[in-house]
């Protein structure tokens, strides 16, 4: 991640980016994993809270690359 | 009206529904009707007649109950019949006094006030005796108030409290004086005493050592977090740690006794005559059943039964904890419990019997008809003892059963097809069974009561298991890892929070992973529930900021902490187990407490307070969930396997395993099964996988049952040469069917299928035809015995048959996926 990249001023609140990307990562992880289980694909999962966690770092490393495009 | 020959019914609620349906059609066969509703008068479909009389009133309130019984005396005199439909009458025969739920609520009530009292005491002393963190006084309160609600022995629990206090806090100081600088060797040791606690704690249920392990674990990681980062007051932090456990444990001490303190054994009483009830309405239903095939609901009774066999098992075992090594008194409760789980395997046989009636006519008819009606007037024994005695009830059966015996032996039974012969004799085996069972609870109140008197008998205690348990191992290992990483994070990475945060994610670890045993889902929705206690968190993070001003008066932050610990306590004890959000609720109110608010609180304090207990959770929530998931339909996979080697151990008769213990496990595990089933998570279809689970349950104990008399039936004919090849063979074959049975259970595959039994059902069946055909009635009744025993092999080959279909049915093959973060 990149530390570096200044923060966003949300409301004057100084928000680091690594926050923002973590934030960003989790909820979308989130709503795969209850779309995944929406249509009962979880089943193909031996352990579901290591693919959420493994998908949220993934995320959150994708949305701060992004941004520091 | 009123004419004395005619009988006489009221129907309340007459003019709608139900009831404007009812009163005509008792009207046409001869009765005499009076009937009630709020404004009957103005009906336009009844109208008073000779029939008839029409009063106007609810039920619900007093004068209006009493303007309708003087009419009804006035105009009929006497009551045949009432016809109940008046919507409030059902509620208030709900609220009525003394009925169990109501009893209960009084009960979680005084519990609740404990639990609050105990905490603003403990508070209160710690604040006297000036100590210096009082916060961990009423953390301890709400803990053990928590872990088990029942006071229990309450000697022998505070000696292993006191023990395990004293232990972690020296463990502590010795830990930080003199490893904190050596990093490694510091987090090793403690990870190996952590780990060996949280094991321990999981046999917290059989027996009360593990107390002093919990205590030990806690206060170790107390005393560590607090002294890390100042090693020179470790002595004074340790000492002080210890004094407010004392006071918290002194606090629960005082309170526990005050008012009605909460015994399991006043509780098994009133739940073991509810249970009595269920099982009299499922009786009813499967009697229902068997004449008119309409048992629509036996299978909603039947679980109902199920829910309070297992509520009774706990209670049984909180009842152990009341007195020194689990050998309270508890012979009669277990006899209770045992008759009450043999009723219901009696009555659940009934379940599968197809009887014709058209074949099983005239006096085999009302042989049954008098049998059922025996069977009634026995639970109406149980529960009013005065009704009819016993003995009466037992004669009588006993005659139609030496009846039923005479035919089978004069060979007047062979006039049946030998399918309706089998059903005929396995349907009056199963009222036999009630009826012993019947007579065995009979005078339940009194039996009960005597209990409580009674001091002589003695039950043995529960055997501790010695050997390795690789779950609780992980746990093990789960609670180590918790506790390093979060000391990790507070001392070396100096992560914004407070010193709880180590204790919160051992707690996080402990609660969760032995939550199925008490009726918790286990890991699963942990995610989803941390994430709900996260915002839970921000809500009294601003609920804080507003009212910390205020919590400078010292009686209102009195007061507040005893109206949040009241309704704690009230709705912890009316939830079964340890829910996530007690966890979060204590810790919490912990902030809340140590935040000390007679001095003014900066804003960062209480958000880095907060932060830490949330940060903790999820320290301990995530090793929890992702390391080795102790999810629900995983377990209910094991000890469905568990329960088939268990069963081939029954037909196997090795002498070096007793057939007791054995018999015990087959009666325990489908219990054990019933548990898991109730908080299983599969998705998408979770409601008809539990209702193939209920129906599969009490085939299986009643499998479990039927072979352990298959032992005993093989070891009557073990001389004759005839039979026993014949008996061998099968006991091979059923063994080698479980084995398929417990491999298709733990490994299911979706190409995989269970062999069948039918030809096992069919060489019985044969072997049964032969024996009606060459039946006489001078064979001094060796062939008829003959003839019902090896029914009983055909009886346990059908209940095989039936647990395959069913468990064929269930989509084990999802059982092998994650479900719910």
């Amino acid at each position: 991640m990149n530390v570096s990249h200044p923060e966003f001023n949300i409301l004057g609140f100084l928000v680091p980016l690594s926050l923002v990307a973590g934030v960003v990562g989790f909820v979308i992880a989130w709503f795969i994993v209850a779309i995944l289980e929406r249509f009962r694909l979880t089943r193909y999962l031996g352990n579901i809270s290591l693919f959420f966690i493994a998908l949220s770092v993934l995320l959150a490393g994708l949305t701060d690359w992004l941004v520091n495009l | 009206m009123n004419s004395k020959q005619k009988p006489v019914a009221m129907v309340t609620g007459a003019c709608s529904g139900i009831g404007l349906g009812v009163t005509p059609a008792l009207i046409n066969p001869g009765y005499d009707m009076l009937g009630t509703s709020l404004s009957i008068s103005h009906s336009k479909e009844l109208k008073v007649s000779s029939d008839l009389v029409l009063i106007d009133g609810g039920i619900s309130k007093k004068e209006t109950t009493a303007k309708v019984a003087a009419a009804a005396i006035e105009h009929v005199g006497r009551m045949d019949r009432l016809v109940n439909l008046d919507q409030r009458a059902f509620q208030l025969l709900q609220r009525a006094p003394g009925q169990p739920s109501e009893w209960l609520d009084r009960i979680f009530f005084l519990h609740a006030l404990k639990v609050g009292l105990a905490g603003v005491l403990s508070l209160f002393v710690a604040q006297a005796l000036r100590l210096q963190y009082p916060e961990w006084a009423p953390f301890t309160v709400m803990v053990l108030m928590m872990v088990h609600p029942h006071p229990g022995s309450i000697a022998l629990k505070s000696l292993f409290r006191v023990v395990g206090t004293l232990a972690g806090a020296s463990l502590g100081v010795w830990l930080v004086s003199d490893y904190v600088s050596s990093p490694i060797l510091f987090l090793s040791v403690t990870f190996l005493v952590m780990g060996l606690a949280s094991y321990k704690v999981g046999q917290l249920s059989s027996a009360m050592a593990p107390y002093a392990y919990f205590l030990t674990g806690v206060t170790l990681i107390v005393v560590e977090s607090s002294a890390i980062a100042q090693p020179d007051q470790a002595w004074f932090i340790a000492l002080s740690r210890a004094e407010e456990t004392f006071v918290g444990i002194a606090a629960v001490l005082i309170t526990n006794p005050l008012f009605r303190p909460r015994s399991p054994r006043q509780e098994f009483q009133q739940l073991a005559r509810s249970a009595v009830d269920q099982l009299e309405h499922l009786t009813n239903a499967e009697l229902q059943n068997i004449k008119e095939g309409t048992g629509s609901e036996v299978l909603e009774q039947q679980t109902a039964v199920l829910r309070k066999l297992l509520s009774l098992d706990s209670l049984l075992l909180a009842e152990r904890r009341e007195s020194l090594y689990f050998r309270a008194n508890t012979a009669v409760l277990q006899k209770v419990l045992n008759s009450l789980r043999n009723l219901f395997q009696a009555v659940s046989e009934l379940s599968r019997l197809a009887i014709d009636w058209k074949v099983l006519n005239g006096r085999f008819e009302k042989q049954l008809e008098a049998a059922q009606d025996l069977l009634r007037h026995g639970f109406a024994n149980v529960g009013r003892p005065s009704v009819e005695d016993p003995s009466m009830l037992a004669t009588r059966f006993q005659t139609l059963d030496d009846e039923i015996n005479h035919w089978v032996r004069a060979g007047e039974l062979q006039e049946l097809p030998a399918d309706q012969l089998a059903t005929y004799l396995r349907c009056w085996n199963a009222f036999r069974r009630i009826q012993n069972e019947l007579l065995s609870l009979y005078d339940l109140p009194n039996q009960l009561q005597r209990c409580e008197q009674d001091t002589v008998l003695q039950s043995d205690p529960p055997k501790t298991q010695r050997k390795i348990d690789r779950r609780l191992v992980m746990v093990g290992v789960k609670g180590g890892l918790a506790t390093v990483v979060s000391l990790f994070l507070l001392e070396w990475l100096h992560l914004p929070g407070a010193s709880i945060m180590p204790v919160a994610a051992w707690l996080a670890v402990i609660f969760s992973s032995y939550q199925i045993p008490s009726g918790r889902p286990g890991h699963i929705r942990t995610f989803r529930n941390l994430l709900l206690m996260a915002l839970y968190g921000i809500v009294v993070v601003l609920a804080l900021l507003v009212l910390t001003p205020f919590l400078s008066n010292y009686w209102f932050m009195n007061l507040i902490l005893f109206c949040i610990l009241f309704a704690h306590g009230y709705f912890a004890s009316k939830t079964s187990g340890l829910a996530f959000w007690m966890l979060g609720t204590i810790f919490l109110v912990s902030v809340l407490v140590s935040l000390n608010a007679q001095k003014p609180v900066p804003f960062a304090e209480i958000v880095d307070s907060c932060l830490g207990v949330i940060t903790g959770l999820t320290v301990g929530v995530t090793i929890a969930r992702v390391l080795w998931p102790r999810l629900p339909q995983k377990e209910l996979k094991e000890a469905a396997a568990r329960f088939c080697e268990v069963a081939k151990l029954a037909l196997a008769e090795n002498p070096a395993v007793s057939m007791s213990s054995i018999n015990a496990s087959l009666s325990a595990l489908p219990l054990d099964i019933a548990r898991t089933t109730a908080v299983l998570g599969i998705n998408g279809f979770l409601r008809q996988e539990q209702a193939k689970w209920n129906r599969l349950i009490p085939v299986l104990m009643c499998t479990g049952d039927q072979l352990s008399r298959l032992t005993s039936i093989r070891r009557k004919f073990m001389p004759s040469q005839e039979l026993r090849p014949f008996l061998d063979s099968f006991h091979q074959d059923f063994r080698a069917w479980l084995d398929a049975f417990g491999r298709f259970l733990r490994r299911p595959d979706s190409h995989q299928t269970l062999p069948s039994v039918q030809g096992l059902i069919d060489r019985l069946k044969q072997r049964i035809a032969g024996l009606t055909v060459t039946a006489h009635p001078s064979s001094n009744g060796s062939v008829p015995e003959t003839l019902i025993d090896v029914h009983e092999y055909l009886v346990a080959a059908e209940l095989m048959r039936l647990c395959g279909d069913i468990a064929s049915s269930l989509r084990l093959v999802e059982y092998s996926g994650d479900y719910f973060l």
